[in-house]
Protein backbone atom coordinates (compact mmCIF):
# COMPACT_ATOMS: atom_id res chain seq x y z
CA UNK A 1 0.00 0.00 0.00
CA UNK A 2 2.81 2.28 0.78
CA UNK A 3 4.91 1.38 -1.95
CA UNK A 4 1.75 2.28 -4.26
CA UNK A 5 1.51 5.66 -2.72
CA UNK A 6 5.09 6.26 -3.26
CA UNK A 7 5.24 5.14 -6.73
CA UNK A 8 2.55 6.95 -7.20
CA UNK A 9 3.94 10.40 -6.64
CA UNK A 10 7.64 9.22 -8.13
CA UNK A 11 5.34 8.54 -11.87
CA UNK A 12 3.54 12.25 -11.11
CA UNK A 13 7.26 13.33 -11.23
CA UNK A 14 7.92 11.89 -14.07
CA UNK A 15 5.54 14.49 -15.55
CA UNK A 16 9.31 16.94 -15.72
CA UNK A 17 10.09 14.34 -18.36
CA UNK A 18 9.06 14.54 -22.39
CA UNK A 19 6.86 11.70 -23.18
CA UNK A 20 9.11 10.18 -25.27
CA UNK A 21 11.91 9.96 -22.15
CA UNK A 22 9.21 8.44 -19.91
CA UNK A 23 8.29 5.80 -22.69
CA UNK A 24 11.61 4.58 -23.06
CA UNK A 25 12.94 4.97 -19.12
CA UNK A 26 9.70 5.29 -17.28
CA UNK A 27 9.23 2.33 -15.84
CA UNK A 28 13.08 1.41 -15.16
CA UNK A 29 13.67 4.57 -13.49
CA UNK A 30 10.12 4.01 -11.37
CA UNK A 31 12.00 0.77 -10.40
CA UNK A 32 15.54 2.05 -9.37
CA UNK A 33 13.58 4.96 -7.53
CA UNK A 34 11.60 2.42 -5.34
CA UNK A 35 14.30 -0.11 -4.92
CA UNK A 36 16.42 3.05 -3.23
CA UNK A 37 13.83 3.60 -1.36
CA UNK A 38 13.82 3.41 2.53
CA UNK A 39 11.14 0.38 4.20
CA UNK A 40 7.85 2.76 4.87
CA UNK A 41 8.68 5.70 2.93
CA UNK A 42 5.34 7.09 1.33
CA UNK A 43 7.18 10.03 -0.19
CA UNK A 44 9.66 11.13 -2.26
CA UNK A 45 12.87 13.06 -0.94
CA UNK A 46 13.24 16.42 -1.41
CA UNK A 47 17.05 15.66 -3.33
CA UNK A 48 15.01 13.11 -5.11
CA UNK A 49 12.51 15.41 -6.18
CA UNK A 50 14.87 17.92 -7.50
CA UNK A 51 17.02 15.64 -8.71
CA UNK A 52 14.05 14.20 -11.27
CA UNK A 53 12.89 17.98 -11.75
CA UNK A 54 16.40 18.68 -13.02
CA UNK A 55 17.04 15.80 -14.69
CA UNK A 56 13.93 16.53 -16.67
CA UNK A 57 14.60 19.82 -17.57
CA UNK A 58 18.41 18.68 -18.70
CA UNK A 59 16.72 16.27 -21.44
CA UNK A 60 13.91 18.87 -22.36
CA UNK A 61 17.02 21.60 -23.03
CA UNK A 62 19.73 18.85 -24.50
CA UNK A 63 18.01 19.70 -28.17
CA UNK A 64 18.79 23.66 -27.57
CA UNK A 65 22.43 22.60 -26.04
CA UNK A 66 23.17 20.31 -28.89
CA UNK A 67 21.10 21.81 -31.73
CA UNK A 68 19.69 18.52 -31.88
CA UNK A 69 16.14 19.34 -32.24
CA UNK A 70 13.73 16.09 -32.47
CA UNK A 71 12.74 16.47 -36.31
CA UNK A 72 9.45 17.84 -35.52
CA UNK A 73 10.31 20.86 -33.72
CA UNK A 74 12.66 21.74 -36.42
CA UNK A 75 9.85 21.23 -39.11
CA UNK A 76 7.48 23.20 -36.55
CA UNK A 77 10.06 26.30 -36.75
CA UNK A 78 10.53 25.96 -39.92
CA UNK A 79 6.62 26.17 -41.13
CA UNK A 80 6.43 29.14 -38.56
CA UNK A 81 9.22 30.83 -40.48
CA UNK A 82 6.72 30.90 -43.37
CA UNK A 83 3.47 30.62 -42.23
CA UNK A 84 3.41 33.41 -39.78
CA UNK A 85 5.12 35.82 -41.95
CA UNK A 86 2.62 35.34 -44.56
CA UNK A 87 -0.87 35.31 -42.19
CA UNK A 88 1.02 38.78 -41.43
CA UNK A 89 1.67 40.09 -44.65
CA UNK A 90 -2.42 39.33 -45.43
CA UNK A 91 -3.22 40.97 -42.11
CA UNK A 92 -1.04 44.13 -43.52
CA UNK A 93 -2.53 43.94 -46.99
CA UNK A 94 -6.19 43.84 -46.62
CA UNK A 95 -5.98 46.65 -43.27
CA UNK A 96 -4.08 49.14 -45.74
CA UNK A 97 -6.13 48.71 -48.89
CA UNK A 98 -9.46 48.86 -46.60
CA UNK A 99 -8.09 51.64 -44.51
CA UNK A 100 -7.06 53.22 -47.69
CA UNK A 101 -10.47 53.19 -49.27
CA UNK A 102 -12.31 53.83 -45.96
CA UNK A 103 -10.66 56.98 -46.01
CA UNK A 104 -11.10 57.48 -50.00
CA UNK A 105 -14.40 56.78 -49.30
CA UNK A 106 -15.11 58.97 -46.65
CA UNK A 107 -13.89 61.99 -48.52
CA UNK A 108 -10.52 62.57 -46.77
CA UNK A 109 -8.78 64.75 -48.74
CA UNK A 110 -5.08 63.36 -49.46
CA UNK A 111 -2.27 64.67 -47.92
CA UNK A 112 1.32 63.96 -47.80
CA UNK A 113 1.61 63.10 -44.46
CA UNK A 114 -0.82 60.09 -45.17
CA UNK A 115 1.61 58.95 -47.74
CA UNK A 116 4.30 59.15 -45.42
CA UNK A 117 1.81 56.80 -43.44
CA UNK A 118 1.48 54.39 -46.19
CA UNK A 119 5.51 54.37 -46.45
CA UNK A 120 5.26 52.69 -42.68
CA UNK A 121 3.85 49.15 -43.78
CA UNK A 122 5.48 48.70 -46.31
CA UNK A 123 8.76 49.27 -44.85
CA UNK A 124 7.30 46.37 -42.54
CA UNK A 125 6.43 44.08 -45.15
CA UNK A 126 9.75 44.39 -46.73
CA UNK A 127 10.86 43.74 -43.40
CA UNK A 128 9.07 40.86 -43.25
CA UNK A 129 9.90 39.66 -46.83
CA UNK A 130 13.52 39.84 -47.23
CA UNK A 131 14.57 37.29 -44.33
CA UNK A 132 12.08 34.89 -45.74
CA UNK A 133 14.40 35.11 -49.65
CA UNK A 134 17.57 35.73 -47.69
CA UNK A 135 17.02 32.21 -45.65
CA UNK A 136 15.25 30.66 -48.88
CA UNK A 137 18.50 31.33 -50.12
CA UNK A 138 20.44 29.62 -47.61
CA UNK A 139 21.67 32.93 -45.96
CA UNK A 140 20.30 32.10 -42.55
CA UNK A 141 22.92 34.48 -40.57
CA UNK A 142 21.52 38.15 -42.82
CA UNK A 143 17.87 36.54 -42.86
CA UNK A 144 18.15 36.62 -38.72
CA UNK A 145 19.91 39.91 -38.69
CA UNK A 146 16.97 41.84 -41.06
CA UNK A 147 14.27 40.08 -38.91
CA UNK A 148 15.95 41.16 -35.81
CA UNK A 149 15.15 44.75 -36.87
CA UNK A 150 11.06 44.62 -36.63
CA UNK A 151 11.63 42.57 -33.93
CA UNK A 152 13.57 44.93 -31.65
CA UNK A 153 11.09 47.40 -33.09
CA UNK A 154 8.45 46.06 -31.26
CA UNK A 155 9.83 44.76 -28.13
CA UNK A 156 10.78 48.70 -27.79
CA UNK A 157 7.23 49.45 -28.31
CA UNK A 158 5.84 46.25 -25.48
CA UNK A 159 8.36 47.75 -23.35
CA UNK A 160 7.61 51.52 -23.62
CA UNK A 161 5.17 52.84 -20.58
CA UNK A 162 1.94 52.16 -22.09
CA UNK A 163 0.67 55.89 -22.15
CA UNK A 164 -1.70 56.19 -24.38
CA UNK A 165 -1.44 52.30 -25.45
CA UNK A 166 -3.95 50.98 -23.25
CA UNK A 167 -3.84 47.55 -25.25
CA UNK A 168 -0.29 46.87 -25.20
CA UNK A 169 -0.18 46.63 -28.57
CA UNK A 170 3.36 45.42 -29.70
CA UNK A 171 3.64 42.63 -27.23
CA UNK A 172 2.28 40.22 -29.60
CA UNK A 173 3.89 41.75 -32.76
CA UNK A 174 6.91 41.59 -30.57
CA UNK A 175 6.58 37.80 -29.49
CA UNK A 176 5.89 36.79 -32.83
CA UNK A 177 8.85 38.92 -34.32
CA UNK A 178 11.07 37.67 -32.12
CA UNK A 179 10.05 33.75 -32.26
CA UNK A 180 10.98 34.45 -36.27
CA UNK A 181 13.82 35.22 -35.62
CA UNK A 182 14.69 32.12 -33.43
CA UNK A 183 13.15 29.91 -36.60
CA UNK A 184 14.78 31.58 -39.12
CA UNK A 185 17.98 31.85 -37.00
CA UNK A 186 17.99 27.96 -35.82
CA UNK A 187 15.61 25.85 -37.86
CA UNK A 188 16.29 24.63 -41.47
CA UNK A 189 14.24 27.50 -42.62
CA UNK A 190 11.64 28.45 -44.84
CA UNK A 191 12.79 26.67 -47.89
CA UNK A 192 11.89 23.04 -45.46
CA UNK A 193 8.98 24.91 -44.42
CA UNK A 194 7.09 24.93 -47.97
CA UNK A 195 8.31 21.15 -48.29
CA UNK A 196 6.46 20.23 -45.12
CA UNK A 197 3.48 22.52 -45.42
CA UNK A 198 0.68 21.13 -48.42
CA UNK A 199 -1.49 22.86 -50.61
CA UNK A 200 -4.27 22.75 -48.34
CA UNK A 201 -2.00 24.08 -45.40
CA UNK A 202 -1.33 27.07 -47.18
CA UNK A 203 -5.21 27.46 -47.66
CA UNK A 204 -6.02 26.99 -43.57
CA UNK A 205 -3.19 29.78 -43.77
CA UNK A 206 -4.62 32.43 -46.19
CA UNK A 207 -7.98 31.82 -44.65
CA UNK A 208 -6.18 32.40 -41.46
CA UNK A 209 -5.08 35.67 -42.46
CA UNK A 210 -7.97 36.90 -44.33
CA UNK A 211 -10.58 36.21 -41.51
CA UNK A 212 -8.04 37.86 -38.77
CA UNK A 213 -8.26 41.09 -40.84
CA UNK A 214 -11.78 41.21 -40.37
CA UNK A 215 -11.78 42.64 -36.32
CA UNK A 216 -9.20 45.26 -37.69
CA UNK A 217 -10.90 46.69 -40.90
CA UNK A 218 -12.27 50.09 -40.28
CA UNK A 219 -15.73 50.60 -40.33
CA UNK A 220 -16.00 47.06 -38.47
CA UNK A 221 -14.45 48.24 -35.36
CA UNK A 222 -17.81 50.18 -33.62
CA UNK A 223 -18.19 45.76 -33.06
CA UNK A 224 -19.37 45.00 -29.38
CA UNK A 225 -16.88 45.27 -26.72
CA UNK A 226 -15.44 41.78 -27.05
CA UNK A 227 -16.69 40.71 -30.07
CA UNK A 228 -13.94 41.60 -32.12
CA UNK A 229 -11.87 38.92 -29.34
CA UNK A 230 -14.70 36.46 -30.43
CA UNK A 231 -14.20 36.42 -33.65
CA UNK A 232 -10.18 36.05 -33.13
CA UNK A 233 -10.71 33.30 -30.61
CA UNK A 234 -13.01 31.67 -33.73
CA UNK A 235 -10.10 31.98 -36.22
CA UNK A 236 -7.52 31.08 -33.47
CA UNK A 237 -9.34 27.67 -33.35
CA UNK A 238 -10.44 26.83 -36.51
CA UNK A 239 -6.52 27.64 -37.59
CA UNK A 240 -5.21 25.63 -35.03
CA UNK A 241 -7.89 22.75 -36.02
CA UNK A 242 -6.51 23.01 -39.87
CA UNK A 243 -3.31 22.81 -39.30
CA UNK A 244 -4.22 19.48 -37.30
CA UNK A 245 -5.88 18.24 -40.47
CA UNK A 246 -3.16 19.50 -42.86
CA UNK A 247 0.39 18.63 -41.58
CA UNK A 248 2.00 15.68 -39.17
CA UNK A 249 0.29 15.92 -36.02
CA UNK A 250 3.14 16.34 -34.31
CA UNK A 251 4.65 19.53 -36.27
CA UNK A 252 1.18 20.54 -35.92
CA UNK A 253 1.30 20.48 -32.47
CA UNK A 254 4.71 21.83 -31.91
CA UNK A 255 3.54 24.69 -34.12
CA UNK A 256 0.78 25.56 -32.08
CA UNK A 257 2.75 25.72 -29.18
CA UNK A 258 4.89 28.06 -30.31
CA UNK A 259 2.04 30.39 -31.55
CA UNK A 260 -0.09 29.90 -28.64
CA UNK A 261 1.49 32.99 -26.47
CA UNK A 262 1.42 35.00 -29.05
CA UNK A 263 -2.19 34.34 -30.63
CA UNK A 264 -3.73 34.74 -26.79
CA UNK A 265 -1.95 38.37 -26.72
CA UNK A 266 -3.33 39.34 -29.86
CA UNK A 267 -6.93 38.67 -28.25
CA UNK A 268 -6.21 40.39 -25.14
CA UNK A 269 -5.03 43.20 -27.25
CA UNK A 270 -8.13 43.07 -29.72
CA UNK A 271 -10.57 42.66 -26.61
CA UNK A 272 -9.04 45.78 -24.93
CA UNK A 273 -8.97 47.54 -27.45
CA UNK A 274 -12.19 48.78 -27.12
CA UNK A 275 -11.84 50.20 -23.84
CA UNK A 276 -10.16 53.65 -23.66
CA UNK A 277 -8.45 52.96 -20.05
CA UNK A 278 -5.95 50.27 -18.58
CA UNK A 279 -7.64 47.06 -18.53
CA UNK A 280 -5.69 44.25 -15.83
CA UNK A 281 -5.93 41.86 -18.65
CA UNK A 282 -3.89 43.82 -20.13
CA UNK A 283 -1.09 43.93 -17.62
CA UNK A 284 -1.64 40.71 -16.24
CA UNK A 285 -0.95 39.04 -19.57
CA UNK A 286 2.24 41.22 -19.85
CA UNK A 287 3.24 39.94 -17.00
CA UNK A 288 2.50 36.24 -16.87
CA UNK A 289 2.58 35.67 -20.83
CA UNK A 290 4.69 37.79 -22.95
CA UNK A 291 7.75 38.32 -20.31
CA UNK A 292 7.77 34.41 -19.28
CA UNK A 293 7.38 33.61 -23.27
CA UNK A 294 9.84 36.13 -24.16
CA UNK A 295 12.36 35.18 -22.48
CA UNK A 296 11.57 31.30 -23.22
CA UNK A 297 12.33 32.80 -27.17
CA UNK A 298 15.11 34.69 -26.64
CA UNK A 299 16.49 31.96 -24.25
CA UNK A 300 15.74 29.10 -27.04
CA UNK A 301 17.39 31.34 -29.59
CA UNK A 302 21.01 31.80 -27.80
CA UNK A 303 21.43 28.14 -26.90
CA UNK A 304 20.21 26.97 -30.35
CA UNK A 305 22.54 29.20 -31.35
CA UNK A 306 25.22 27.76 -29.78
CA UNK A 307 24.18 24.42 -30.10
CA UNK A 308 23.76 24.93 -34.07
CA UNK A 309 27.32 26.35 -34.14
CA UNK A 310 29.01 24.03 -31.98
CA UNK A 311 27.33 21.20 -34.14
CA UNK A 312 28.65 22.77 -37.50
CA UNK A 313 32.29 24.06 -36.17
CA UNK A 314 34.28 20.73 -36.23
CA UNK A 315 35.97 19.79 -32.47
CA UNK A 316 38.99 21.63 -31.53
CA UNK B 1 39.21 10.92 -33.55
CA UNK B 2 39.86 14.49 -32.37
CA UNK B 3 40.03 15.50 -28.60
CA UNK B 4 37.16 15.85 -27.22
CA UNK B 5 36.05 18.14 -23.84
CA UNK B 6 36.92 15.85 -20.71
CA UNK B 7 34.02 13.92 -19.23
CA UNK B 8 32.56 15.11 -16.63
CA UNK B 9 33.00 13.13 -13.39
CA UNK B 10 29.34 11.55 -12.67
CA UNK B 11 29.64 10.26 -16.63
CA UNK B 12 33.20 9.11 -16.09
CA UNK B 13 32.00 7.22 -13.31
CA UNK B 14 29.08 5.51 -15.11
CA UNK B 15 31.39 4.40 -17.28
CA UNK B 16 34.17 3.23 -15.53
CA UNK B 17 31.47 0.94 -13.19
CA UNK B 18 30.33 -0.17 -16.72
CA UNK B 19 33.83 -1.33 -17.89
CA UNK B 20 33.25 -4.14 -15.07
CA UNK B 21 30.41 -5.35 -17.30
CA UNK B 22 26.76 -4.70 -17.60
CA UNK B 23 24.93 -3.76 -15.12
CA UNK B 24 21.41 -2.24 -14.45
CA UNK B 25 20.38 1.06 -13.23
CA UNK B 26 20.64 0.72 -9.41
CA UNK B 27 23.63 -1.85 -10.04
CA UNK B 28 25.52 1.30 -11.82
CA UNK B 29 24.32 3.66 -8.64
CA UNK B 30 25.84 1.26 -5.93
CA UNK B 31 28.99 0.81 -8.16
CA UNK B 32 29.46 4.69 -8.52
CA UNK B 33 28.97 5.20 -4.81
CA UNK B 34 31.59 2.67 -3.95
CA UNK B 35 34.37 3.74 -6.80
CA UNK B 36 33.76 7.04 -5.24
CA UNK B 37 34.08 6.00 -1.99
CA UNK B 38 31.04 7.64 -1.01
CA UNK B 39 31.17 10.56 -2.61
CA UNK B 40 29.44 10.84 -5.78
CA UNK B 41 26.03 9.60 -5.22
CA UNK B 42 23.92 9.56 -8.18
CA UNK B 43 19.94 9.65 -8.04
CA UNK B 44 17.84 8.12 -10.87
CA UNK B 45 17.22 11.59 -12.62
CA UNK B 46 21.21 12.30 -12.81
CA UNK B 47 21.81 8.66 -13.94
CA UNK B 48 19.05 8.10 -16.65
CA UNK B 49 19.73 11.56 -18.28
CA UNK B 50 23.15 10.43 -18.28
CA UNK B 51 22.39 7.03 -20.05
CA UNK B 52 20.49 8.39 -22.11
CA UNK B 53 22.88 10.99 -23.28
CA UNK B 54 25.88 8.48 -23.84
CA UNK B 55 23.06 6.18 -25.13
CA UNK B 56 22.16 8.77 -28.09
CA UNK B 57 26.39 9.30 -28.16
CA UNK B 58 27.17 5.65 -28.81
CA UNK B 59 28.97 5.41 -26.02
CA UNK B 60 26.76 2.90 -24.02
CA UNK B 61 24.36 0.38 -24.98
CA UNK B 62 21.12 -1.92 -23.75
CA UNK B 63 22.91 -5.10 -23.08
CA UNK B 64 19.58 -6.85 -22.54
CA UNK B 65 16.49 -6.73 -20.39
CA UNK B 66 14.98 -9.09 -17.51
CA UNK B 67 11.53 -8.65 -15.52
CA UNK B 68 12.63 -9.26 -11.99
CA UNK B 69 9.44 -8.84 -9.28
CA UNK B 70 7.41 -7.85 -12.34
CA UNK B 71 9.68 -4.72 -12.69
CA UNK B 72 11.56 -4.08 -15.66
CA UNK B 73 15.15 -4.27 -15.06
CA UNK B 74 17.40 -3.31 -18.28
CA UNK B 75 21.42 -4.04 -18.31
CA UNK B 76 23.96 -1.49 -20.39
CA UNK B 77 27.13 -1.84 -21.36
CA UNK B 78 30.23 -0.19 -22.81
CA UNK B 79 30.05 0.02 -26.67
CA UNK B 80 33.68 0.05 -28.38
CA UNK B 81 33.52 3.71 -28.36
CA UNK B 82 32.65 4.11 -24.82
CA UNK B 83 35.71 1.85 -23.69
CA UNK B 84 38.25 4.22 -26.33
CA UNK B 85 36.19 7.02 -24.68
CA UNK B 86 36.89 5.97 -21.14
CA UNK B 87 40.78 5.08 -22.20
CA UNK B 88 40.87 8.48 -23.38
CA UNK B 89 39.80 9.51 -20.46
CA UNK B 90 41.71 7.98 -18.16
CA UNK B 91 44.99 8.67 -20.07
CA UNK B 92 44.43 12.14 -19.92
CA UNK B 93 43.28 12.20 -16.01
CA UNK B 94 46.50 9.87 -15.48
CA UNK B 95 48.87 12.55 -17.22
CA UNK B 96 47.55 15.32 -15.54
CA UNK B 97 47.97 13.64 -12.31
CA UNK B 98 51.42 12.29 -13.36
CA UNK B 99 52.95 16.18 -13.58
CA UNK B 100 51.14 17.23 -10.60
CA UNK B 101 52.71 14.30 -8.81
CA UNK B 102 56.27 15.62 -9.92
CA UNK B 103 55.59 19.05 -9.35
CA UNK B 104 54.66 18.46 -6.08
CA UNK B 105 57.87 16.40 -5.41
CA UNK B 106 60.18 19.26 -6.50
CA UNK B 107 57.90 21.71 -4.52
CA UNK B 108 58.53 19.06 -1.72
CA UNK B 109 62.31 19.08 -1.68
CA UNK B 110 62.03 22.93 -2.52
CA UNK B 111 60.53 23.72 0.69
CA UNK B 112 62.10 20.99 2.66
CA UNK B 113 61.05 21.89 6.02
CA UNK B 114 59.54 25.28 5.60
CA UNK B 115 56.13 26.39 6.27
CA UNK B 116 54.06 29.71 5.63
Amino acid sequence: MHTSALERRYRRLLAWYPAAHRLAYGDEMIGVLLTSARDGQRRPSLPDALDLALGGLRIRLRPFLTGRFGPSFADALAVFSLAVPAIWLIVLGVLETTTAYHAVSHGETVRPSMYLLLAVPVLLAILTIVPIVLAWRGKRVAAAVVAFIPAALYTALAFAPPTNNPAAFGSFDSLLAVLQVVALAISPGPRRGAQVMTARTWAVVGATGLAMSVPLVPGLVRLPVGTGAAIFAGVAVAAAAGLMVTLPAAVAARLIGLAAAPAYLAGVSIATAYFEVRNPLVSLSYAIVYLPALAIAVLTGVLGWLGTRRKLTPAP
Amino acid sequence: MSRQQPLQEPTFLILTALAAGPQHGYGIMTDVAQISSERVRLRAGTLYAALDRLSGDGLVDVDREEIVDGRLRRYYRLTPAGSGRLAEEAQRLRSNASVAASRLRKLGTGLAGGTA
